[in-house]
């Protein structure tokens, strides 16, 4: 489902004259439906960085990135949305709030007006323990931990044959990352290939399929 | 499927000036494409050219019509030009007083351009008028007064009421936030971004606001010197720009 070869990306900082920074020197990476692995390495070896490569928010500067049957690295902008839209599902570190929207519209947004879509939110909102006080405000104000439960609700409301994790149980209490491992190992039973940073060790053996290490 | 624009090869100067070199892109339906850069970097030019409001001196930009395909703008009379810029197509001005009529009341203002499609039913017109303006947040209470009792806010939300009423496929957006106060700014965005989303329309937005081009658009190009120097998905222009240029841009402000 996701096949990664060669990828390389540099960062060129022109305001800095040109300093280049070189962060993925040649990754290779397959990932079968079904599979869950745990990117591992120290801090600012570049995890995210790959994450958002698969994500097409960053451009790969060499190599070959396969998801579905989507060459990521030469499609058009239209092809990366209709992948964002049908295949990749992505939870980042943090929620980006979009002024005056509703958590649980935040949450619903990813089933398109699906006809049953905001009782699917209603049941992710409840799993995930945010009141439902706070169902009707917009999550800005929200504590870090529940702005992260909303990016893991909205991030997992929907099967998707990819899905990307980007830390997603960082902020939270006991119970609520052991709801967090119980939607991951669901998404993977229903046949999701994913790809997360899990820096908890607990949660990564809880969910790894297999570790994929950054030297 | 064929893009509802198609723009190539676009030049336009200003006597010896350069203000437009080869500004090529495509838009979409339900496409959402913001244009940024500085002050003087060509982008209302740009703006204005493909609204058919300036004629490019070179280079194409073809709109695809209801029923006939895709059309060259300028080969088109125009007449007919005039009849998709008030029927297909919307357009915002920074300033709604540019595209409001002023001394007429709210209610006229968004029945004009069903009237210039020959609705004539003072009922069916009254109708749309109270129907958009709640569309826009307003209160429908106030379609008799005339904008100049209106906050800067509300002169914006009736504007888009006005482009909107003719279900246009197409709108061109000229800084439409710039100001307004913050939460007016605010309310207007999320606006603008349930509209677009729920109406599949297709839209240019042209601002120096990195913050409303990440809310709003789906993609971003990049002008400066009247050149197009990088184009691509919003996020990815704003977290990994490539060009010396959208570094600078982005570098610059806190957080977009």
């Amino acid at each position: 489902m996701i096949s990664v070869q060669g990828l390389r990306k540099t960062f060129t900082l022109h305001k800095q004259g040109g300093v280049e920074l070189p962060v993925l020197q040649g990754v290779d990476l397959d990932v079968q439906p079904g599979e869950c692995v745990a990117l591992d390495g120290p801090s600012g070896a570049g995890k995210s960085t790959l994450l958002k490569c698969l994500y097409a928010n960053y451009r790969a500067t060499a190599g070959s990135v396969r998801v579905g049957h989507t060459e990521v690295t030469a499609a058009s902008a239209r092809e990366l949305l209709a992948l964002r839209r049908d295949t990749i599902g992505y939870v980042s570190q943090f929620l980006r709030v979009v002024p005056r929207v509703p958590a649980l519209d935040v949450v619903a947004e990813p089933l398109h007006g699906a006809e049953d879509a905001r009782q699917q939110a209603e049941q992710m909102l409840l799993r995930l323990r945010i009141p439902m006080r706070l169902w009707s405000v917009p999550p800005a104000t929200f504590s870090g931990g529940e702005q992260q439960r909303i990016n893991v609700a909205r991030g997992l409301i929907r099967p998707m044959p990819v899905l990307l994790l980007d830390e997603p149980t960082a902020s939270l209490d006991a119970d609520n990352r052991l709801t967090v491992v119980s939607l991951i190992n669901e998404a993977r039973a229903w046949g999701s290939a994913i790809v997360g940073i899990f820096h908890d060790q607990k949660v990564r053996e809880a969910v790894a399929t297999r570790t994929y290490r950054f030297h | 499927m064929i893009p509802i624009l198609a723009v190539a090869g676009l030049r336009k100067s200003y006597g010896k000036r350069l203000v437009l070199a080869d500004v090529d892109f495509d838009l979409w339906p339900g496409d959402v494409l913001a244009v940024v850069g500085e002050s003087g970097s060509g982008k209302t030019t740009l703006l204005n050219c493909v609204s058919a409001r300036l004629r490019p001196e070179a280079g194409t930009i073809r709109f695809l019509t209801r029923h006939e395909g895709q059309k060259d703008l300028y080969a088109l009379s125009e007449a007919q030009r005039r009849l998709l810029a008030r029927t297909d197509w919307g357009f915002v001005h920074q300033n709604p007083s540019e595209g409001l009529r002023m001394n007429v009341s709210a209610g006229a203002n968004v029945g004009e351009r069903l009237m210039a499609l020959g609705e004539r039913h003072y009922g069916r017109l009254r109708g749309a008028a109270t129907d958009w303006l709640a569309r826009v947040e307003m209160d429908a209470a106030r379609i008799d007064e005339s904008p100049q009792t209106f906050s800067g806010g509300m002169r914006q939300r009736l504007q888009i009421a006005r482009n909107l009423v003719t279900r246009p496929r197409l709108v061109f957006m000229d800084e439409p936030t710039s100001g307004l106060d913050v939460s007016v700014q605010a309310r207007l965005l999320d606006l603008l971004r349930s509209l677009t989303r729920d109406l599949g329309l297709a839209a240019i937005v042209v601002t120096h606001d990195l913050a409303v081009a990440r809310l709003l658009a789906h993609r971003m190009l990049v002008m400066k010197d009247g050149r197009a120097v990088e184009q691509g998905l919003t996020d990815q222009v704003l977290d990994d720009p490539q060009h010396p240029y959208t570094q600078l841009l982005v570098s610059s402000v806190l957080q977009p």
